[in-house]
């Protein structure tokens, strides 16, 4: 066969594109930037006018997660096919798809998807799957039959179990807080604390990616908060644009601006263990049906997501924990996240994550990269022909979720 | 899907849901697909109607059926309650996803990526920018977000999977009278951490009266009542 193999991760943060001959995915932010001089840059490319950081605007396709305004995701997908094929243009007709989504997708979104890449990209080949579901084939030999893949995004983390290369929809659980969640949190209090930061999204980005943490023993750590003092230098857009955390060695300019961070490096990202510190704001504090909710955490999540799997495998599935995702780079999450688990399961199972070979934020593009080239590949697309004959509903039969 | 015969004596629990051409035409979908038609239909007289038979359609207009018709109870209904702190969370996590002061700008009526590869004539560029068939022009042209979209699937069945596990952290069905965990699949309620909206450090007393928030000291008590205070 001669036909090109392309694997698009479709991430809300980043897309992560390339085909099954290439080494490593071409990472591409999945936005349009409009920056003080009026023109819209496309994906990656507004990284480069470092002068416009401080007022941009960002226009994401991803609502909630979901792929929903495709008058921004075109640009970008164009952008971005000319960044996987420098040399000759991508021709979709001679190309197989693999494109990723988040489970549990609006079918309507997903079959906008489906007819997209058909008729105004024109794919010959295509298979549409959740981001989770590549996972378990990052491996060298055969793919694990027990994944429980943690995946955490730029807009929420799910909790999938992979059961024979299967998703196992009733498994599925959903904590709707992610990377961006942390940073309209840290935004806030930055505000609150230090100066208005609101419309300098790339500086809270960087801040939150350079000091957070989470920490392994909370209430330790909310108590010795001092020795979590960081200082982190602000842009002055001379010496440099996004800022950095000062370290012992290095003198900073004289009049260099800077913010001092403590409890709020760890707190922040205690959401994800305490979901309520998220609802810790005027507006919601004196609801009194706020103020009595009880909220599960990632960790009651991820039990839940297991107890929902038939009993036999789930001893099974724990020995194979994979967290993924752009959000798992978050200092400990990963350490606190098993540790508490493990407080939480009985004591003969063993709990146990699974070391990833590649970045995490890529491991979904290095897994379709292993099954695009797979024989089974042929029996799940869905050809252009298939398609026009069938109709959209038909492609969402064969790619989409079951309810329950 | 098998095609049977509709026994003459219906058992009143029997989970099989029949239907008749009848009940075909009222549920039919307001949206065009005319890609479903199935060729025998297509075949039939010019003057008989159109039946579309598509199943996810026909279990959507069941559904809907049922939920107006309120035959649909317990089970995935939610508490008035719970629908309130749905709506909460929802409104505090649109707060917190903004990112920049306006992500929705308008786009530049003529915008579209210029590929490397080739030079593009304003034709080709509004080809670009609009769609190549008539389906995806509508797309592209949608300018909806997703409530939109989610808004008018309300009713259907996957909407309640896909809400459903989205709030499903936020439930509050738990038993909590149960004390001792029987099953690991119950949680525990664990008490909720409270940190003072000042300092960020934990606090050993209760809720500010007037908004809920709270204070670890009298310092950080009277700042609170000076600045965060409604």
């Amino acid at each position: 066969m001669t036909k090109k193999h392309l694997v698009l991760d479709n991430g809300s943060y980043s897309i992560k594109a390339g085909f099954s001959t290439d080494e490593s995915p071409c990472v591409v932010q999945n936005l349009l930037a409009k920056a003080k001089d009026g023109v819209v840059y496309i994906g990656n490319d507004y990284l480069k006018h470092t002068n416009l950081y401080s007022g941009i605007n960002f226009r994401r396709p991803h609502d909630q997660g979901h792929l929903t305004s495709w008058e921004t995701e075109k640009p970008v997908w164009d952008y971005t096919f000319d960044q996987v094929s420098p040399l000759c243009e991508l021709d979709p007709l001679d190309t197989r798809l693999l494109l990723t989504e988040i489970p549990f997708q609006l079918p309507r979104l997903s079959m906008n998807t489906d007819l997209i890449v058909f008729e105004e990209y024109g794919f010959s080949e295509y298979y549409r799957c959740p981001a989770p579901l590549l996972v378990p084939w990052d491996v060298e030999g055969k793919p694990q039959d027990f994944t429980l893949v943690i995946d955490c995004g730029y807009n929420s983390i799910h909790v999938v179990p992979v059961l024979y290369q299967r998703v196992y929809w009733k498994g599925i659980r959903k904590l709707p807080i992610g990377g961006r969640h942390l940073n309209g949190l840290l935004k806030e209090t930055i505000s609150f604390r230090h100066y208005d930061v609101s419309d300098e999204p790339i500086l809270i980005n960087t801040v939150r990616e350079q000091t957070m943490f989470v920490a392994s023993d909370f209430e330790e750590a909310l108590k010795n908060k001092a020795s979590a003092k960081c200082e982190f230098i602000l842009p002055d857009f001379k010496t440099t644009f996004t800022g950095y955390v000062r370290d012992g060695s290095t003198k900073p300019p004289a009049d260099a601006q800077s913010i001092q961070l403590f409890d709020e490096r760890f707190t922040i990202p205690e959401s994800f263990f305490k979901p309520e510190i998220m609802l810790d704001h005027n507006l919601y504090s004196k609801n009194p049906i706020v103020q009595k909710a009880h909220f599960k955490n990632l960790t009651d999540l991820v039990v839940e997501s297991i107890m929902a799997c038939p009993d036999i495998i789930r001893p099974v599935l724990l020995e194979n924990i994979n967290v993924v995702g752009g959000t798992a780079k978050l200092d400990n999450l990963t350490e606190r996240l098993i540790s508490e688990l493990k407080r939480e399961l009985p004591v003969n199972w063993n709990v146990k994550l699974t070391d990833q070979t590649h970045d995490v934020s890529e491991v979904a593009w290095y897994g379709g990269k292993r099954l695009i080239e797979e024989d089974i590949m042929r029996k799940l697309t869905i050809t252009k022909q298939d398609f026009f004959e069938h109709g959209e509903n038909w492609c969402q039969k064969q790619f989409g979720f079951e309810n329950f | 899907m098998l095609v049977e015969e509709i026994p003459k004596t219906i058992n009143p629990n029997s989970a099989t849901i029949y239907f008749l051409s009848l009940i075909n035409l009222q549920a039919r979908p307001t949206q065009k697909s005319a890609e479903n038609q199935s060729e025998d239909s297509a075949r039939s007289e010019k003057n008989r109607p159109k039946v579309n038979y598509n199943i996810t359609d026909l279990l959507n207009a069941q559904t809907q059926l049922n939920y107006n018709s309120g035959t649909v109870n317990g089970g995935t209904f939610k508490s008035s309650h719970q629908m309130q702190l749905e709506k909460l969370i929802t409104k505090r996590l649109t707060e917190l996803n903004k990112e920049s002061p306006n992500p929705t700008f308008e786009l530049p009526k003529m915008f579209a990526y210029t590929s490397i590869h080739k030079t593009l004539s304003a034709a080709d560029k509004k080809k670009i920018r609009h769609g190549n068939s008539l389906a995806a022009k509508k797309i592209l042209a949608a300018r909806r977000n997703f409530n939109s979209y989610l808004d008018e699937e309300k009713n259907w069945i996957w909407t309640n999977t896909i809400q459903g596990v989205h709030f499903s952290f936020a439930e509050q069905n738990w038993e909590l009278a149960s004390k001792k965990r029987k099953n690991y699949s119950e949680p525990v309620l664990k008490p909720k951490v409270r940190l003072c909206s000042m300092c960020g450090s934990r606090s050993p007393y209760s809720r500010c009266g007037a908004c809920g928030l709270y204070s670890c000291s009298v310092r950080c008590r009277r700042l609170h009542f000076e600045l965060r205070c409604v």
